[in-house]
């Protein structure tokens, strides 16, 4: 027993030795979590996950018409506009969309679909020259078209929404007004023009009147608000940093089992494992001793990460115990995934890039929910491939402990990490057992 | 198995399935003796050393350690023996005495006793100085002595060296040749294989010679040297191609074998100065001329050739 | 003819292990598929025959103006109605909380009594507002009860000015009024006098391939890849020199320069193959059109090999060892591929990331795919991306060449 930690500590010294182990191990997984956060700007904020992304927006406004008296239709407070261009303008200039939009404005829509095309603005709007005119008339449509970088998808579908929208409660008073004339007519055997214009006048004196009408607040109408769910003890989501640093942490733990393994190759081809043969020490002690050490170094990472992100991301990684259990579980798959991979490899030549590679499969799959946090909906099966990996199961298990869930929760992450390293140590060793016998 | 009896060898085989390298070696190695195992490269001199040390599983046969079965008590076997490999077998990034603590730990050396004898052997190897130095910046030579000294930590019965000289400059190869010596002077059993006639004759009580796998002769260097009797070995070097004069000097009475190697012949006489002559005029009446002869007396290098047909370093 | 010869053997070196090859390019493959199926376009739900997010209704109301707001919700672009109504409210919010659901609608009993009567009363919405997916099926909502309030607002007024010229004689007259407006409202509503049209660049891509999925992630997975094979072909120029190969080299009649060109030459054409390999993957099975501008895609991929090949040749020179070599390529594969946009497209990301992203030669290489593939554009598009890509090329090739000399 006593060989076996000496093995152990022999292997652990050297690896702790490399300046490039200790950067894999730790540097890099804290440079990928605050390189990542960058990217995703205030990922560390506990109710927003994601943040929307600021679109260069190109606006034309060909709209000739005029609104005549009815100049205060639909503005905000205080101002005047003389057109249903003017109007829309406004709005979207208003302080509500700074977040989301940047504008700049233009005259020819060509020159405004070209600046798209050159990828200086992501989309274009191009207000119609009839646009207050259809407005005014008795019939007719117009059509507001907005032009956009096909590369370009979440922008461009937020700002289609917010002009479809204010293009909504346009056609609302309009739509309101036929129905009333029509109703009018029907009911009446007929309408004159001097009973329209009292109609219109009476419609937008009802409408001023009705503050608090549903197209102005829906508010009123519709209450939305965050699901409540049985596995979260709490509404607080997971912010996107968690998620990140959960992810690197995972992957370079798992990439740190096979590296560390591989030091059997590498004593193999230096001659120092023969020799360690041909003392008195049992085969079995030589391997317990090399995969005690790929046990220890993961389990050192790992509680350097963990603190890491806790006190310099301020990570709130959950029940203590539970993660305590569950990073025993993920630690003891790690080491086992090293042990199995390597026990298939010849050479140090052909574990290097046969690991690289490897370990980047595996760890991208399991990451793969995180990959797709910011998309709306996605497909089932990237939980399901996630899963077919031991990181995927790590990877669920401290999300679910984030968000607050308990020690129950997770014991089938634990379970199933187990079985993983009980099959992979059990492949892995007797692989080995077989080629030093 | 009586204490006098270092390492014994019985019916050892190996196959490697594409390759027999070790056919049948019986070995019986005396305590306090340097034992060589001499022979070309590929006898299987490696192979035999491979199995003795636990290394290798005899695919038939056994060797023992002072009475100790290497198949089926490999641990107390392994503890009689100290191994210095052919190859620099070191951790390079630890440094000297790194590396002496942990061998000694995995020979079951502890606490103090192992630190004085890391110290000791520190000592006896030279690296006093640059124990605290890590191995990857060592000069070959040091590299060596540490290997040297590692087999040495838990002062073994015997020491096992395999072909410990290849490939180094002949400074260090005297000292290694020194050392062993020494480390015999001091009561070890030594069993040391090479492919260098000279190194054999130099260090050896006895030596086996070893070829395709088998022991072809075994003995005192005086009992090798007798086998071929009184030959005289000539080395000879000639003007031209050697198939031009070799036919005709095989049929000089007197001439037992003719071997060319590197150039040169090789040939077993039976009295140099009466074939000599012979061998001069049969040269020049095929217009080949001799450019330098010597004569040998019988010698390992002489016996090797009339066992085998082939030179030592064929 | 030695340069070729040099790299003719380092080929046979990296490829002497058939399985790396093969893992070279069945990998990029497997993941263009997969972050191509989780990407697959904006608002992929698990439906294929309809793409949309789907919103689970349920309605305790039943009338005319709840079955009204379900179908204005399946007019939606954005989201699709799933009738729920089995489920209790637990379950329903572990629905959305598990992106089941993109949302979650529960109209109460009432609805249409209480609006008819001009009362307020709630929709209650169950959605995630933090979630894009959340954002897009509130949207989705908002428009639908936008529209389905104007059209109450509309049969009520009607009815109101009804009301000035003849009273109803009772409330079912009035109701059926009330009716007959609302309903002529939804119907004008199918077609509103102003609506938005989307349009983009019209030539040479059409608005279908513009949305393939894997227009997104072909070319991220693609450069991913080909940075990542440089594991082997850096290895091969270590133990060169760690095997004292290089050493002997240097004795023989090559000069320097040649032997470094050599190694460049032999991880230029491996990288390039894998390129053709996976391009023509794209174009045949995944329908994403790099041959619809050849030249252009030539270009971008000789810029993207030499960059790659000059970063080989730069870490083959600066490792030690083959352990050394597997780290100095996964790092700047994961932070380059990560930055420059291969995994997530940098347009998810904040302002400044895409400024730093552009750092990076991984973001020019997928500006320049992309040009092609999602924009439709030709040759002058991805001259910049070509030129930036060949001055990273150069950068590392000069480093590589000024390390090697060194030594």
């Amino acid at each position: 027993m006593i060989k076996v930690l000496d093995i152990a500590l022999k292997d652990m010294t050297q690896s702790f030795r490399s300046l490039i182990a200790i950067l894999f191990m730790f540097g890099v997984p804290l440079l990928m979590t605050a390189m990542f956060s960058l990217m995703f700007g205030n990922a560390n904020a506990e109710d927003e996950a994601f943040v929307l992304p600021i679109t260069q927006v190109i606006l034309v406004n060909q709209d000739r018409g005029n609104f005549g008296g009815f100049a205060e239709i639909g503005a905000p407070e205080g101002n005047s506009v003389s057109s249903m261009g003017g109007l829309l303008t406004m709005l979207l200039e208003s302080e509500n969309f700074t977040d989301l939009l940047q504008i700049a404005h233009m005259n020819d829509p060509q020159a405004a679909r070209a600046a798209v095309d050159a990828q200086e603005a992501g989309l274009a709007i191009i207000l119609p020259a009839d646009l207050t005119d259809t407005y005014m008339a008795a019939s007719g449509s117009a059509e507001v078209e907005i032009y956009q970088d096909p590369a370009l998808t979440v922008g461009p579908a937020i700002i289609r929404g917010i002009v479809s929208q204010m293009l909504d409660n346009f056609s609302a008073s309009k739509i309101g007004l036929n129905v009333a004339i029509e109703q009018y007519a029907r009911t009446n055997g007929g309408v004159d023009e001097a009973q329209i214009q009292a109609l219109i006048g009476q419609y937008f004196e009802s409408a001023a009147a009705h503050e608090n009408s549903a197209t102005n607040n829906l508010d009123a109408y519709l209450e939305i608000r965050a699901p409540q769910s049985e596995t979260a003890t709490d509404t607080q989501s997971v912010s996107m940093i968690a998620m990140l640093m959960t992810g690197m942490t995972i992957f370079y733990v798992f990439f740190t089992g096979p590296s560390t393994t591989q030091s059997i190759l590498r004593e193999e081809e230096r001659g120092t494992l023969q020799r360690l043969f041909v003392t008195p020490t049992p085969t079995t002690t030589i391997l317990s001793g090399k995969f005690l050490a790929t046990l220890l170094t993961i389990a050192v990472q790992f509680t350097v990460l963990l603190l890491s992100g806790y006190l310099i991301f301020k990570i709130q990684w959950g029940d203590l115990l539970s993660v305590i259990l569950l990073c025993a579980g993920i630690t003891l798959a790690a080491s086992a995934f090293g042990v199995f991979l390597i026990s298939w490899m010849k050479s140090e030549r052909q574990a290097g890039f046969m690991l690289g590679g490897l370990v980047t499969i595996t760890g991208m799959a399991g990451m793969m929910p995180i990959f797709v946090l910011g998309i709306p909906n996605p497909p089932a099966f990237i939980k399901i491939v996630s899963l077919c990996t031991p990181q995927g199961w790590a990877v669920d298990g401290l999300q679910n402990l984030m968000n607050g869930s308990s020690l129950a929760a997770v014991l089938p992450n634990i379970l199933v990490l187990l079985i993983w390293a009980v099959v992979f140590f059990f492949i892995g060793s007797i692989r080995f057992r077989n080629r030093y016998s | 198995m009586t204490k006098s009896i270092a390492i014994h060898t019985h019916d050892l085989h190996k196959d490697f399935g594409e390759v027999y390298a070790v056919k049948g070696v019986e070995l019986e190695i005396q305590r306090g003796e340097v034992f060589s195992l001499l022979g070309p490269n590929g006898a299987g001199k490696s192979t035999t050393i491979s199995m003795i040390s636990g290394l290798l599983k005899p695919t038939r046969g056994d060797a023992t350690i002072l009475g100790n079965s290497i198949t089926k008590n490999p641990q107390a076997a392994k503890a009689l023996i100290g191994v210095v490999p052919q190859e620099i077998a070191l951790y390079g990034d630890l440094t000297a005495r790194e590396n002496l603590l942990f061998w000694g730990k995995m020979y079951g050396l502890r606490g103090t006793a192992l630190k004085q004898r890391v110290d000791e052997i520190l000592e006896i190897i030279g690296l006093t100085d640059r124990q605290k130095s890590r191995v990857e910046k060592f000069s070959g030579g040091m590299k060596r002595r540490l290997n040297i000294g590692i087999a040495l930590l838990h002062k073994p019965d015997i020491v096992i060296m395999d072909e410990p000289t290849v490939g180094i400059d002949p400074q260090s190869r005297r000292n290694i040749l020194e050392s062993v010596l020494e480390l015999n002077r001091l009561g070890m059993t030594v069993l040391y294989t090479t492919h260098y006639m000279e190194e054999a004759q130099e260090l050896s009580d006895h030596i086996a010679i070893m070829d395709h796998g088998e022991i072809i002769a075994s003995g005192t260097h005086d009992e090798l040297v007798r086998i071929v009797g009184e030959l005289d070995r000539i080395e000879l070097s000639i003007n031209a191609e050697a198939a031009r004069v070799m036919d005709a000097w095989q049929r000089i009475p007197g001439v037992e074998n003719i071997a060319p190697e590197n150039g040169q012949l090789h040939l077993l006489v039976d009295d140099s100065n009466t074939v000599l002559p012979l061998l001069f005029e049969t040269a020049a009446k095929a217009n080949v001329r001799i450019t330098s002869v010597e004569v040998q007396e019988p010698n390992l290098e002489t016996m090797f050739l009339h066992l085998t047909g082939r030179a030592l370093r064929d | 003819m030695r340069i070729l010869y040099l790299a003719l053997k380092d080929l046979l070196q990296i490829f002497r292990d058939w399985k790396s090859f093969l893992f070279l390019l069945i990998m990029p493959m497997l993941f263009t598929l997969v972050f191509g199926f989780a990407f697959g376009g904006f608002g992929g739900g698990e439906s294929e025959s309809d793409p949309r997010l789907p919103v689970g209704i349920i309605d305790n109301d039943q009338q005319f103006i709840s079955q009204a707001l379900i179908d204005l919700l399946d007019t939606s672009s954005e989201i699709r109605p799933i009738g729920i109504d089995d489920a209790t409210l637990a379950e329903i919010e572990i629905m959305v909380t598990d992106d089941e659901l993109a949302a979650a609608i529960i109209i109460p009993s009432g609805y249409s009594e209480t609006l008819t009567a001009g009362e307020k009363i709630h929709l209650t919405t169950i959605l995630k507002t933090e979630t894009t997916g959340g954002i897009t099926a509130q949207n989705g909502i908002q428009t639908a009860v936008n529209r389905l309030m104007a059209a109450i607002q509309a049969a009520e007024f009607s009815a109101s000015v009804q009301n000035q010229a003849a009273v109803f004689e009772n409330d079912s007259q009035r109701l059926m009024f009330f009716k007959q407006s609302f309903e002529q409202a939804l119907a004008q509503w199918e077609q509103p006098p102003f609506s938005v049209i989307a349009t983009q660049p019209s030539t040479p891509t059409d608005q279908a391939e513009s949305e393939n999925a894997f227009t997104h992630s072909s070319p991220g997975m693609m450069v991913q890849f080909a940075i990542a094979g440089l594991i082997g072909a850096a290895e091969v120029l270590v133990l060169e020199r760690k095997s004292g190969a290089l050493q002997r080299l240097l004795t023989t009649a090559i000069s320097k320069t040649e032997i470094l060109l050599g190694h460049f030459l032999a991880m230029f054409m491996m990288i390039f193959a894998q390129f053709a390999i996976l391009i023509s993957f794209a174009q045949i099975f995944l329908d994403v059109p790099y041959f619809k501008a050849p030249l252009a895609t030539l270009l971008v991929t000789l810029a993207t090999t030499l960059f790659a090949a000059s970063m080989g040749l730069l870490i083959g020179t600066i490792a030690k060892t083959p352990e050394q070599a597997v780290v100095y390529s996964l790092i700047p594969m994961f932070i380059l591929s990560g930055l420059g946009g291969a995994w997530v497209p940098l347009e998810f990301t904040s302002e400044a990331f895409q400024t730093i992203g552009h750092f990076t030669p991984v973001a020019w290489a997928l500006d320049g795919f992309q040009n092609i593939i999602m924009r439709g554009l030709g040759l002058e598009s991805v001259l910049l991306p070509a030129t930036v890509l060949l001055g990273f090329a150069g950068m590392c090739f000069g480093l590589a060449a000024w390390r090697f000399n060194f030594e």
